[in-house]
């Protein structure tokens, strides 16, 4: 059995994963392979069953079960590679375990410095990865890289997922950084994974500063406030995986999950020109509006 | 005609606007400082009457313009499913 903190919760399993080793006794969810599951659904197909019952398959990888908020059940699907079952159990999987719990995480990075966090949401391709890989040269860690965990009690707190990042290829070379075919997050697909450990941070964060990317036909990067009305459905839009959400019957809880955060937090969007790397200039405009 | 609050609506302080969810429809809506006040009012059933009467005691306008304002807040709301009349 191996234990893991991931996104904050005490994790047991029986399948290595690269992610943060960690010392419990109680464990609050358990990772467990299994020959069959109760309930066989659809490849690629979400699945609620009730609200304690969530089935997800993915085809040639792996079927899963998350019940109770505290169990995720793994039946691998034929020959395939243990990468991509970690891939799908680290993203989707426990992103559908959080919504089950009522923890509803945001779509993005997060990247902090000092304690504190700036999360970069936005649509696929708008750039997050890339930026927070870019945060990296100017001293920051990332502390989570798809799925954002974060709960409100007298800050907004950010719980660290897992060290490594997935980054297009373009931008690896752009940032830098060395990958090879070996890093490739699923073959014949430019993307790869950075796993060196310094970049990453697995410190809880209090998050402060939110920023929507949104790439558009421009020369220059611009960066402008969002209103906190605005910011509820840029939070909403933002949610990963909202209309699961909603499906599941639990947007009431969503919205006062997503109103509870809004007073501790400052939103801003950045624009920046489409087919271009502007880090350099995004990081710039965030240092302006920021107190770190 | 007494005018009150939807019980299905979910809302919630955000500075000085309001954010509300109408759990039947799952839309959202944000209303404005002035917004905010009449919402308050609305927790118990109140006429338009009185509601204007409260918003001339906050606010210095005249009567016309607040009447034919909080007339039209009611309609927006009540369109909207965020109000019921009793």
């Amino acid at each position: 059995m191996f234990k893991y903190r991931i996104f904050g919760l005490n994790v047991k399993s029986d399948i290595k994963l690269d992610c943060y080793p960690a010392h419990f006794d109680v464990a609050d969810v358990e990772v467990r392979t299994v020959n069959k599951l109760d309930k066989m659904i659809k490849s690629d197909y979400f699945y609620l069953h009730n609200d304690n019952e969530y089935y997800l398959s993915i085809s040639n990888v792996a079927s899963f079960k998350i019940s109770n908020s505290n169990l995720i059940e793994v039946l691998p699907i034929g020959d395939n590679s243990h990468s991509e079952i970690e891939l799908f159990l680290l993203g989707s999987v426990f992103g559908s375990l959080m919504i089950q719990m009522g923890n509803f995480p945001l779509h993005g990075s997060v990247v902090e410095k000092n304690g504190v966090g700036i999360a970069l949401i936005g649509d696929s391709g708008a750039g997050k990865s890339t930026l927070a890989g870019a945060f990296v040269r100017s001293g920051w860690r990332v502390v989570t890289d798809d799925v954002i965990r974060y709960l409100t009690e007298a800050n907004v707190r950010v719980y660290p997922s897992y060290p490594s990042q997935k980054i297009w290829g373009k931008a690896a070379e752009y940032l830098s950084l060395n990958v090879t075919k070996s890093d490739s997050v699923i073959n014949r697909i430019d993307k790869y994974y950075i796993k060196s450990k310094d970049r990453f941070s697995n410190k809880n964060v209090n998050l402060k500063y939110v920023f929507e990317l949104v790439p558009q036909n421009i020369d220059k990067v611009k960066i402008k406030s969002v209103r906190s009305s605005e910011a509820l459905s840029l939070m909403i839009n933002n949610s990963y995986r909202y209309k699961f959400i909603e499906v599941a019957g639990k947007a009431k809880g969503h919205f006062k999950c997503i109103s509870k955060a809004l007073p501790y937090l400052k939103f801003y969007r950045i624009y920046r020109p489409i087919d271009e790397f502007t880090m350099d200039e995004q990081i710039e405009s965030i240092m302006k509006v920021i107190e770190v | 005609m007494l005018y009150k609050r939807n019980v299905n609506i979910e809302f919630s302080s955000i500075g000085n606007e309001i954010g509300m969810l109408n759990i039947d429809t799952g839309m959202y809506y944000v209303i404005d400082e002035i917004g905010k006040d009449l919402w308050d009012y609305l927790v118990d059933p109140i006429s338009v009457t009185d509601l204007v009467n409260k918003t001339l005691n906050d606010y210095d306008i005249d009567y016309e313009t607040c009447l034919n304002d909080v007339k039209q807040f009611l309609q927006e709301l009540h369109e909207r499913k965020l109000i019921d009349v009793v």
